[in-house]
């Protein structure tokens, strides 16, 4: 409360002249000038970011490179050092409320790397070897056939078990404080796992993958200022020939280029941030608490007894 | 109804994630209804009896007595 601000002095006066007659007047003046202290004293913390909720969330510690507490800290929350915890509340990790989702998507993303670099083995990114490797890999190959439905299959149900994962997180409202930020690199990966999926579905180049991505890469022609059918597009200088669409498929139409780009993509380019992305979530897990186990029920009698105090 | 022409269309690579979310969906759904109606029910049986609540292992599926709490996982 600052002692010298005016609206304080003219609400008190207000709160007096209340009981005189005018008291909802009064009780408006009253409420809006403590919204007002309220506003300065958010504005006041939002001066300095790392105070905010947000910036919390995101980086938990100060990086003051001075205080050797916090040299110590680069070991001890180093992500490769500290990967698993030494002791895990045996509650949280209950196939009950876990539904074990986040672990069945990680273990299939190994599958689909160890499988995906077997079928590497095997496969041209070029319009004349593709579909006949694939034709080579399902008939010819011992166990090419297996290989190649191992992978498929996992990257199918990748994407329903990263679903299902969210969905339970959605659920036992374990995307709250403290873990917003993880929640918010959770959705990332979301995203790369479907990037993923749908740059892979080009590459066998048969009829279904082509017209896949020719549905996907026209609906990159609406994207707003970077289609050359988007809105704003136009205005922005966008054709056919230099919008985003062009960016995706290296070209203006689906050929030998979108297939490199595609393969690139989907073995190396997405892969690897995706790997970033996994390591700072499972990070994430351990520095926000492990697991969020099943919390013990609230009830509404207490938490009144609770606000009386 | 010709059943082997739903079978090809059901058994096709492409369509198997489709037939699986079929059930993996609408399990989901109902497992998640249930945990959360469990939920429910246990607050307001706590509700109802507060001397429960001070006593009550106040989760829906309570750790029995004697079982360790965590798990020494590493080194």
């Amino acid at each position: 409360m600052d002692p010298e601000n005016p609206d304080q002095k003219e609400s008190k006066q207000l709160t007096t002249g209340e009981k005189s007659g005018s008291s909802l007047m009064g009780k408006v003046r009253e409420g809006s000038s403590a919204l007002k202290e309220r506003a300065i004293e958010e504005a006041k913390t939002y001066k300095d970011p790392q105070d905010t909720q947000l910036w919390k969330s995101i980086f938990r510690v100060s990086h003051d490179r001075s205080d050797p507490r916090n040299r110590s800290l680069a070991i001890l929350s180093n992500v490769f050092l500290h990967l698993h915890p030494a002791k895990i509340n045996r509650d949280a990790v209950r196939y009950p409320f876990t539904w074990g989702m986040g672990g069945i998507t990680f273990y299939l993303f190994i599958v689909l790397t160890f499988t995906g670099v077997l079928l590497m083995f095997y496969y041209h990114p070029t319009k004349v070897d593709a579909f006949r490797d694939i034709l080579y890999l399902e008939h010819d190959v011992p166990f090419g056939k297996l290989l190649r439905n191992m992978h498929r299959g996992a990257a199918h149900l990748m994407v329903i078990t990263t679903g299902l994962h969210m969905f339970r997180v959605v659920l036992t409202g374990s995307y709250k404080r403290p873990r917003e930020f993880n929640w918010c690199v959770g959705v990332v990966l979301l995203v790369l796992t479907l990037l993923l999926s749908f740059t892979g579905y080009l590459l066998p180049d048969d009829q279904l993958g082509f017209w896949a991505v020719t549905v996907g890469t026209n609906m990159a022609r609406a994207t707003p200022m970077f289609g050359s059918e988007g809105p704003f597009g136009a205005q922005l200088g966008m054709t056919p020939y230099n919008d985003v669409r062009f960016g995706l498929l290296g070209g203006s139409i689906v050929d030998s280029n979108a297939l490199l780009r595609s393969y690139i993509w989907h073995c190396i380019g997405i892969p690897l941030v995706a790997s970033i992305f996994m390591a700072v979530h499972f990070w994430r897990i351990r520095k926000d608490g492990g697991i969020s186990g099943p919390a013990p029920v609230m009830l509404e009698s207490e938490m009144k007894a609770v606000k009386k105090k | 109804m010709d059943w082997h022409q739903l079978w090809t269309i059901a058994s096709a690579p492409d369509n198997i994630p489709i037939v699986a979310m079929l059930f993996l969906a609408p399990f989901f759904t109902w497992l998640g209804i249930k945990q959360a109606r469990a939920n429910d029910r246990l607050v307001e049986q706590l509700e109802e009896d507060p001397k429960l609540a001070k006593t009550h292992h106040r989760k829906v599926e309570p750790w029995r007595p004697g079982w360790a709490r965590e798990i020494h996982v590493w080194p």
